[in-house]
């Protein structure tokens, strides 16, 4: 039934008839749809996604409507190997930090997890190769150790310092 | 509208931030994200793959004097049970060094650390000798291609003789010379527990070889000794084919690519007539010649022990050829013989076929590199692969090591 749409809103009341394929992209909408029989007409309401976000969410399904399902996950050997990102996706992700963070949490809420995957990559590679310190500026992290704990951070570190 | 709290990295779930974690090298994860804060420290500290690491392989990092540091003070904070660290090609010098031996120092887990080529002289072995003579836990170092010395050899021999763990030391390459040599030598005779010792490529010389000998004559617990690339000429293999009638403990000698000719191949078959231990002798690029491998061949008709001989590169030729095809006439122990490249032509390769139909100890036999003609080959596969079950190898393959 290509072409057939459905109506989700977002938590800022905005409706968006979204094609019931790219939806379903989303364990979350599949789920709601199948197993709990919702009427095709009804609203479905997205209580966690603001419009802004969902409509990143919405162009990137779109774009990797036809992409090949990924294999499922192994909890035992989850380390990634590849953390190349498709220069098209790398296009979609330059935007600023808490919209990526958005992102990442509208995923996880709508368990798509191609989206999950390639933003939690994205974060990834702004932390690899930095200095504890890089990755606090680059985050705009607070250094939280108590005194005792910086002390004794700082202590380890000066072992060899002075020889 | 709600008023949201504006995402980051610390607002998120933490079964995102193991997501994000999934997605980070081992290296990243101890040495970029531990310490940033105290909410990604005890996510860190929670998370599966951080909790379990016992390998940690940082081959070419670029780690450098002060990564080294980091990475020291992090094992040392951290509750991971590492039992590997592989610090090869790091650059991290004798003030790196000094870290990681300070938390060696408390460690109980570190079963392997591999420092290879890391520029550490003697200063940074002698760091690690003060480790090790507390040390009851680290059983195979690796300090291959660094440039320890003399000095740094006796650092470490000194260690080796409080020293009652390490089981496996590669000192390849550190330029340790016939000094170095005797500073070990004096371990050998104190320590029990050492049974790999690699000094390939340390100047030892002869000289050197004649003070590890007279320590062989006490140890009782080394099997593997690594003497190749020393110029170790015949004078210096008398002594270890001295040894070798005594000793009962060495199972693998190989001293590859030294000075050793004829007369320095016949003392070590005087050796292996009375050798009841020996299984391995790698004697690759020295110079043999057909008079050496008449001498070899001749003790393998005695010998009951060896099973591995490696002559490639001996200049051996077809008269070689002939001797060791009629030691193996008689031979009921060797398994594998290589005589890669010794300009053996087809003559050489006919004692083979007449000689083998007799034994049915040989397994392999290596002839790649030679003067065989294709005929000839054909002949070899025929009465040696296919009616005799020998594998036999004929053609040079790139990818093969020596």
């Amino acid at each position: 039934m290509a072409g057939h749409k459905i109506k989700l809103q977002s938590n800022d009341g905005d409706i968006f008839d979204v094609e019931v394929e790219i939806a379903k992209l989303s364990i979350t909408i599949k789920t709601m749809l199948e197993d709990l029989s919702m009427n095709e007409e009804e609203i479905i309401p997205l209580p966690n996604i603001n419009s802004a976000i969902f409509k990143k969410v919405i162009q990137w399904t779109t774009h990797h409507k036809d992409d090949p399902p990924l294999p499922p996950e192994d909890d035992e050997n989850r380390e990634k190997n590849t953390n190349d990102i498709s220069s098209w996706d790398q296009e979609f992700l330059k935007v600023d930090q808490g919209t990526l963070f958005e992102l990442i949490l509208a995923a996880n809420y709508l368990d798509i997890k191609g989206l999950l995957d390639v933003t939690c990559t994205s974060v990834a590679n702004m932390i690899k190769g930095k200095t504890s310190e890089e990755i606090r500026q680059t985050f705009n992290i607070k250094n939280d150790f108590t005194p005792q704990e910086e002390e004794q951070i700082k202590k380890e570190n000066e072992w060899c310092e002075n020889k | 509208m709600c008023d949201r709290i504006i995402s980051s990295i610390l607002t998120l779930p933490v079964e995102i931030v193991y997501r994000i974690l999934d997605h980070l090298d081992n290296f990243n994860i101890l040495c970029s994200i531990r310490d940033v804060c105290t909410r990604i420290n005890t996510i860190v500290d929670s998370y599966h793959r951080y909790q379990t690491l016992t390998t940690l392989d940082l081959r070419y990092k670029s780690i450098g004097p002060q990564g080294a540091q980091h990475l020291a003070s992090v094992l040392q904070q951290s509750k991971i049970t590492l039992t590997m660290l592989n610090l090869s090609n790091n650059q991290i010098g004798d003030q790196g060094v000094q870290c990681l031996a300070n938390i060696l120092q408390y460690n109980k887990t570190i079963t392997t650390l591999n420092l290879h080529y890391n520029q550490i002289g003697p200063q940074g072995a002698e760091h690690l000798a003060n480790v090790l003579q507390q040390n009851k836990t680290l059983t195979t170092l690796n300090l291959h291609y660094n440039q320890i010395g003399p000095q740094g050899a006796e650092h470490l021999a000194n260690a080796l003789q409080q020293n009652k763990i390490l089981t496996i030391l590669d000192l390849r390459s550190n330029e340790i010379g016939s000094q170095g040599a005797k500073h070990l030598a004096n371990a050998l005779e104190q320590n029990k527990t050492l049974i790999t010792l690699d000094l390939y490529n340390n100047q030892i010389g002869s000289q050197g070889v004649k003070h590890l000998t007279n320590a062989l004559q006490q140890n009782n617990t080394l099997t593997t000794l690594k003497l190749a690339a020393n110029q170790i000429d015949d004078h210096g293999v008398q002594y270890l084919a001295n040894a070798l009638q005594q000793n009962k403990t060495i199972i693998t000698l190989n001293i590859y690519n030294n000075r050793i000719g004829s007369r320095g191949a016949q003392h070590l078959a005087n050796a292996l007539q009375q050798n009841k231990t020996l299984t391995s002798l790698n004697l690759i690029f020295n110079h043999i010649g057909p008079q050496g491998a008449a001498h070899l061949a001749n003790s393998l008709q005695q010998n009951q022990t060896l099973t591995s001989l490696n002559l490639a590169s001996n200049q051996i030729g077809d008269q070689g050829a002939e001797h060791l095809a009629n030691g193996l006439r008689q031979n009921k122990t060797l398994i594998s013989l290589t005589l890669m490249s010794n300009q053996i032509d087809d003559q050489g390769a006919e004692h083979f076929i007449n000689a083998l139909e007799q034994n049915k100890t040989l397994i392999t036999l290596d002839l790649e590199y030679n003067d065989i003609s294709d005929q000839e080959k054909q002949r070899i596969k025929e009465l040696l692969c296919i009616n005799h079950g020998l594998t036999v190898s004929l053609e040079y393959k790139k990818d093969k090591r020596l």
